[in-house]
C-alpha cells in the first residue's frame, strides 16, 4: 500500500499497485519493486493588515514518481544486508533522511550521485541558499511508516519537510541524501516536479516522499 | 482559528504534552479531544484545520493540476515506447495518488460548503384546490414540488 502522508489533506491510502511479468513457459504473477511518490506544494502567505500571517494557501502542486539512482540501491542494500564496500556497512546514523531542492531542471540518469550529476558531492543543481539548503527531513514518528498488508507485500515509509523561502527562487526537484554535507553524500533517489515552483521570500515548500519497497 | 501544524508534528507534540487537539467540524465548530482519540474523530470527518473557502479553493485547483500533469506524464510514458514499463507503473501510481489527493480536497471543499453556508432559501407557493366536499384547501408547498401538486389538481394562487 502507499501512503500519502499529505500535512493538509491527512492520510491518503493508495491500494498496491501492481505490475505483471511473464516468462515463457510460465504463468503471469505479479511483480513489485522499488516505488515512491514525490508531493510538492508551494503554499503563499496571506497576511492580515498588521502584517501578521493570517493563514497559507496553496497555489502550485507537483504529484511525481521518484527515481531511485544506483548509489540509492547501493546504499539500502549495505544498509539492510550489511557487508563490505562503498557506502560501507550498515550505519545508525548515516541513511537517506536529507531532502535537497533542485534549483534547475534535472537530467536524470541511474548512475547520478548528485542531483542531476554523476559527480560525487556536487551541488551544481541544488539550492544552498534562501533557506532551501538541504535539510533533514522531520524526525519520523509513528505512522509514517506503514506495514506491509500481507505477506512479502511491500512497505512505504515517507520523508517530509516543509522549507521556508528567504528570498527568491525556482525549485526544479528534489531529492534524497544521506547527509546535510555535500561532499560524500550519497543520493538515493532524486525527481523533477511537474512544473517549476516560483517562491518569494516567505512562502512555504512542503516536500512529501514516500517510500515503497 | 487556523493551524497549518502537520499532522505528524502535532500528533509527536501533543502525545508528549499528553494534552487535548483541537479538531474541527464540517460546520467549523471547534472541539477538544484527547490526543489518543484524534484517530477516532478525524474517522467521524472532523479535520485538524478549520474550513477555510479561499484555502480550500486553491488547494483543490492546484491539486487539480497535479493530477492532470501526473496523467499526461502516465500516458506519454507509454506512448514513448509502447510498453508498460516499471516507470509507467510508477506513474500510474502517481497519477492515482493525485486523483486521490484531488478527490478528497474537492470532497473537502463542497462538504466544507455545504456544511458552512446556509443554503438560500425560496418563498413558499401557495396552492389551492376544492375538495369532495366542496370546502376550499390551501396549502404552502416548496416551489420544486409545484409541478406535481398541478398533475394533482392543486392550482398555484
Amino acid at each position: 500500500m502507499t501512503t500519502l502522508y499529505d500535512p493538509h489533506l491527512g492520510r491518503i491510502h493508495l491500494p498496491l499497485l501492481g505490475r505483471s511479468v511473464s516468462y515463457a513457459g510460465r504463468g503471469v504473477k505479479p511483480a513489485y519493486g522499488e516505488l515512491g511518490i514525490f508531493v510538492a506544494k508551494l503554499r503563499k502567505p496571506v497576511y492580515q493588515e498588521d502584517g501578521v500571517i493570517l493563514k497559507y494557501v496553496t497555489e502550485w502542486a507537483s504529484i511525481t514518481h521518484n527515481e531511485r539512482v544506483d548509489a540509492g540501491a547501493a546504499q539500502q542494500a549495505k544498509q539492510v544486508f550489511g557487508g563490505s564496500g562503498s557506502p560501507g556497512a550498515p550505519s545508525a546514523t548515516v541513511y537517506p533522511k536529507v531532502i535537497a531542492v533542485a534549483s534547475a531542471s534535472l537530467t536524470k540518469a541511474k548512475g547520478d550521485q548528485s542531483l542531476g550529476s554523476t559527480s560525487s558531492g556536487v551541488t551544481t543543481n541544488e539550492f544552498t541558499t534562501i533557506g532551501l539548503s538541504r535539510v533533514a527531513a522531520n524526525t519520523p514518528v509513528g505512522g509514517d511508516y506503514t506495514a506491509p498488508s500481507s505477506l512479502g507485500g511491500t512497505f512505504s515509509q515517507v520523508l517530509a519537510k516543509t522549507f521556508t523561502a528567504s528570498g527568491s527562487g525556482t525549485a526544479f526537484g528534489a531529492g534524497v541524501f544521506d547527509s546535510t554535507t555535500a561532499a560524500g553524500s550519497t543520493l538515493y533517489v532524486e525527481d523533477n516536479f511537474s512544473s517549476s515552483a516560483v517562491l518569494v521570500s516567505g512562502d512555504q515548500l512542503t516536500i512529501t516522499i514516500t517510500i515503497t519497497n | 482559528m487556523n493551524s497549518d501544524i502537520t499532522q505528524g508534528s502535532a500528533v509527536t507534540a501533543t502525545i508528549e504534552s499528553g494534552g487535548l487537539v483541537t479538531l474541527y467540524a464540517p460546520d467549523n465548530e471547534a472541539i477538544l479531544v484527547p490526543a489518543d482519540r484524534v484517530g477516532l474523530w478525524l474517522r467521524r470527518g472532523f479535520t485538524r484545520t478549520a474550513f477555510d473557502l479561499d484555502a480550500s479553493e486553491t488547494e483543490t485547483l492546484a491539486l487539480m493540476d497535479a493530477a492532470r500533469a501526473a496523467l499526461v506524464e502516465y500516458v506519454a510514458g507509454v506512448r514513448a515506447d509502447g510498453l508498460v514499463d516499471p516507470s509507467d507503473v510508477a506513474a500510474k501510481a502517481a497519477a492515482e495518488l493525485a486523483f486521490t489527493a484531488f478527490e478528497t480536497a474537492w470532497n473537502r471543499l463542497h462538504r466544507g460548503i455545504e456544511e458552512a453556508y446556509p443554503v438560500k432559501e425560496q418563498p413558499s407557493v401557495a396552492v389551492t384546490r376544492i375538495a369532495d366536499d366542496g370546502a376550499v384547501q390551501r396549502l404552502d408547498i416548496d416551489p420544486s414540488q409545484l409541478p406535481l401538486y398541478v398533475q394533482a389538481g392543486w392550482e398555484a394562487l
